[in-house]
């Protein structure tokens, strides 16, 4: 086929619209949300006086590190599912989640006997946390999955990655209404971890799935 | 921004507004912008066994399907480049090698007309090859024997609802062939 052909079937072609990739991405979170509000009413009910909790500071900061590494997810994914836009300052914003979480781990290093570190890190949920935040982000993690290949990312892999960064923590703070972990030594192990997993899974299906 | 990109993006957002004859022009253009710059890519990390026509077509096929990851308030040129650079990339990777192309290498060229006749004029690869079928049809229908929908509607005596979406799978179709082409 010569390239003027190709170009009159692409202009022939313009009537059908394509969807631009930040509404499917809008599309799949809403979607989500009332998967995981079933969830949440079936499998992994709110703990117990959760709203009264909600004032204390270590269940503040809990649900502050999930909505911040979402929020951040989603900064990553408007630009980096558009070619030759980079992460740029999205990664910051990343990094400062962590940087947070840090600073808590070490504050309450600080206010903890080294005795009691062990307990506070393995808790008593560590199986169920990692276990149910990859449960639950299966569902969001397929909506986003599908939203990104409306977009053409530089790299599917890294994208995957994002697609998973933001089902994990969607996941993870769902997940957090239900734990009665609330230490920052258990979530910078176990919830990290939960979430990490949903990372790398979507790292490895975006590489499949998110090539254009 | 230069006054080729505020030209062509003029261009592109008449065409994403739905004016097809603004839409082909800057295609028109790009194309010969983008042999500029898959030449340049080949002269510099070799061509990978594959040409500079395949690429292009691939590239332009990519600007299609992608067309909404463009911003309207955004410079055309480096969005252009950026796909270009991806399949530039993944045409080497299938020609086995690895490579690593950083993006200052596509500096502004200038869009020069094709040298030699024979490379506009040849087929750019089998490509149509790989549709079946009923969609083939019109996709050829459409370009190589430029009719149009309304037309490519009546001579297969289906609607034109049925001829675009035929069109437009068969578009996506050709860009998923080229992704998993190992040629």
């Amino acid at each position: 086929m010569k390239t003027d052909d190709l170009i009159k079937a692409l202009a022939a072609d313009l009537p059908t619209k394509t969807t631009p990739v930040n509404r499917a991405l809008w599309l799949a979170i809403g979607a989500s949300l009332p998967v995981l509000g079933l969830l949440m009413l079936t499998v992994t009910p709110p703990r117990p006086g959760l709203i009264e909790m909600l004032g204390e500071a270590k269940v503040m900061f809990k649900f502050a590190f999930t909505i911040g590494l979402f929020a951040s997810g989603l900064w990553l994914a408007v630009r980096i599912t558009r070619p030759g836009v980079g992460a740029g300052p999205a990664k910051y914003a990343l990094l400062a989640g962590f940087a947070l979480l840090s600073a808590a781990v070490v504050r309450e290093l600080s206010m903890l006997p080294a005795s009691a570190w062990g307990n506070a890190m393995i808790g008593q949920l560590a199986v169920p946390c990692v276990t149910l935040i990859a449960l639950l982000s299966i569902a969001p993690l397929a909506a986003l999955m599908f939203s990104f290949r409306a977009g053409a990312p530089d790299s599917p892999t890294l994208a995957g990655a994002v697609a998973g960064l933001i089902a994990g923590s969607m996941a993870a703070t769902f997940y957090a209404a239900h734990c009665v972990e609330d230490s920052a030594l258990f979530l910078s192990v176990w919830y990290v971890m939960g979430i990490s997993a949903v990372t790398i899974a979507g790292s490895i299906l975006g590489r499949w799935l998110l090539r254009w | 921004m230069s006054e080729r990109d505020a030209e062509w993006a003029t261009q592109m957002r008449a065409g994403l507004s739905g004016d097809g004859a603004a839409y082909h022009a800057v295609l028109a253009s790009l194309t010969l912008f983008l042999r500029g710059e898959v030449r340049r890519g080949f002269s510099r990390y070799g061509n990978g066994g594959a040409d500079v026509e395949d690429v292009v077509q691939e590239t332009l096929i990519a600007i299609h399907l992608k067309r909404e990851t463009w911003r309207p308030q955004d410079p055309l040129i480096p969005w252009v480049r950026a796909i270009a650079r991806n399949k530039l990339i993944d045409s080497l990777r299938r020609g086995g090698r690895r490579v690593n192309v950083p993006i200052e290498d596509f500096e502004d060229v200038l869009a020069a007309p094709e040298p030699t006749q024979h490379l506009t004029e040849r087929d750019a690869g089998e490509i149509l090859d790989q549709l079946k079928g009923r969609q083939r049809d019109i996709v050829e229908a459409i370009s190589i024997h430029g009719v149009s929908i309304r037309e490519t509607a009546s001579k297969f005596d289906i609607s034109e609802g049925a001829v675009r979406v035929a069109l437009h799978r068969g578009l996506a179709t050709l860009a998923k062939a080229y992704r998993t082409n190992e040629s």
